[in-house]
């Protein structure tokens, strides 16, 4: 094997994602014990895969430290504002601009990623060491309580190759697309396990799930409409959807 | 391959320098992590079999049964592989069940150097959103580029490049710091600026 070769044949990933085996796998090993070069790509790439799981695939902005602290003094000086010119104007007239929603005066998304908690997951035992499909989803949930979003992810993808058919594997994989900041993919997969209907267990908190999903996107009548679902399903997140609807 | 600086370290080691360990080790024993890593699971075993090997390769060096001193690394890789080998036989010995399900490949769990995780975070934070996405889908999702020319816009080709452009790059950073624990009196007689 030659650095023409692990370029060209994606070996470095191959090896990895542990997909290359038998002779090639060893002739990629001996060659990197004396290949400087490909062998320095190999651990960049392993790098890359280890910060890009724990990140997520989009690059979060982050604000500089004097930000909020600015932001705080502005704040303060516009409510400052705020009450002088009202206590000049006297009482509030009775219709229009007092009455407006919350919504109609904030701006931004009303939620934040942050504020999006993740589903409780308990691995069950399976008797019998269980089937293919529910022992290969239980192993690779193994990061998801440690907040490993991106490995866990990964991990769901692998099994939804192998077993397209299962619900848990989908929805979870949602939820770990969208906390670890990939809104869009997200969207998709829990659309997916709210199109299986009543044939999937999931359906009321992929639902809920997804009207947060909107409201990171600021898609407020979407989300709106998601959450009277949820309600109208009288199911076990009716109240936090509720509660959820009150904030925007 | 700097096979100038393999000859040095071997020679060097057979004169008992320890500098030339030192390089031997900053060399080498990232290798022998990595396909140790691509066969277990487990941390403990990993980082045992990781001193012995090295050990075990030293060992022969100074009892001079290397020959060709340009082959260090194949030399090394073999005495890893009969490491493992012999570590499995002696973990087969004493089990009485079969081996446990985490000497199977460990893939991507497998730790890289703390000190390359924090220039790889370094990289993507100024990373093309493109080249993210790329990383994201080749590294952590295990896509193939042909799979994914479709959800880029871009040819299995130009995916490929401009994956190997941003791991090239990492990779040259990651080479100073490797240059860096090398002792300096080694490198600067292998290699003529």
């Amino acid at each position: 094997m030659n650095c023409g070769q692990v370029q060209n044949g994606d070996i470095g990933e191959r090896y990895l994602s542990a997909k290359l085996t038998g002779a090639g796998r060893k002739e990629f090993e001996s060659h990197y014990f004396e290949c400087d070069e490909c062998f320095a790509q190999l651990e960049a790439a392993r790098a890359a895969g280890q910060v890009l799981r724990k990140t997520g695939p989009v690059a979060l902005r982050t604000r500089p430290g004097w930000v909020w602290p600015a932001l705080a003094i502005a704040a303060a000086l516009v409510m400052a504002v705020a009450v002088r010119q009202a206590r000049r104007q006297g009482p509030p007239p009775q219709d229009a601009a007092w009455k407006t929603t919350p919504a109609a005066t904030s701006s931004g998304p009303p939620l934040l990623l942050a504020e999006i908690q993740a589903p409780p997951y308990s691995p069950v035992v399976l008797r019998g060491g269980g089937d293919g499909a529910a022992q290969a989803f239980q192993d690779a949930m193994a990061g998801y309580s440690r907040s490993d979003w991106g490995g866990t992810n990964a991990a769901l993808g692998h099994v939804i190759e192998k077993f397209p058919h299962s619900a848990e594997a989908w929805y979870f994989r949602a939820i770990c697309q969208l906390l670890s900041g990939d809104t869009a993919g997200g969207l998709e997969g829990l659309s997916r396990t709210i199109e299986r209907g009543s044939a999937t267990p999931f359906e009321e908190e992929a639902r809920y799930y997804r009207a947060q999903a909107y409201l990171l996107e600021d898609r407020r009548a979407e989300a709106r409409a998601e959450l009277d679902r949820v309600i109208a399903m009288h199911g076990d997140y009716a109240a936090k959807a509720q509660a959820l609807e009150k904030r925007f | 391959m700097d096979a100038p600086l393999d000859v040095e370290i071997v020679e060097r080691v057979r004169a008992g320098s320890r500098d030339a360990e030192d390089a031997m080790a900053a060399r080498f024993l990232p290798r022998i992590r990595a396909f140790l890593s691509a066969r277990t699971r487990r941390p403990d075993f990993i980082e045992e079999l990781t001193q012995e090997t090295f050990l075990a390769a030293l060992r022969a060096l100074r009892d001079g049964r290397l020959r060709r001193a340009e082959t260090l690394g194949a030399f090394i890789y073999g005495i890893a592989r009969n490491q493992l080998a012999e570590a499995l036989r002696r973990l087969a010995r004493d089990r009485v069940g079969p081996m446990p399900a985490d000497f199977e490949p460990a893939g991507p769990e497998a730790d890289a150097p703390p000190e390359w995780r924090e220039t790889a975070r370094q990289e993507m934070k100024t990373l093309d959103p493109v080249d993210r996405r790329i990383l994201w889908l080749l590294l952590v999702e295990g896509f193939h580029p042909d799979e994914v020319t479709g959800r880029l816009g871009l040819s299995a080709d130009a995916i490929r490049q401009r994956k190997s452009r941003v791991l090239r790059r990492m990779a040259e950073k990651f080479g100073v710091r490797s240059q860096n624990a090398v002792p300096k009196r080694l490198i600067s007689r292998s290699r003529p600026h």
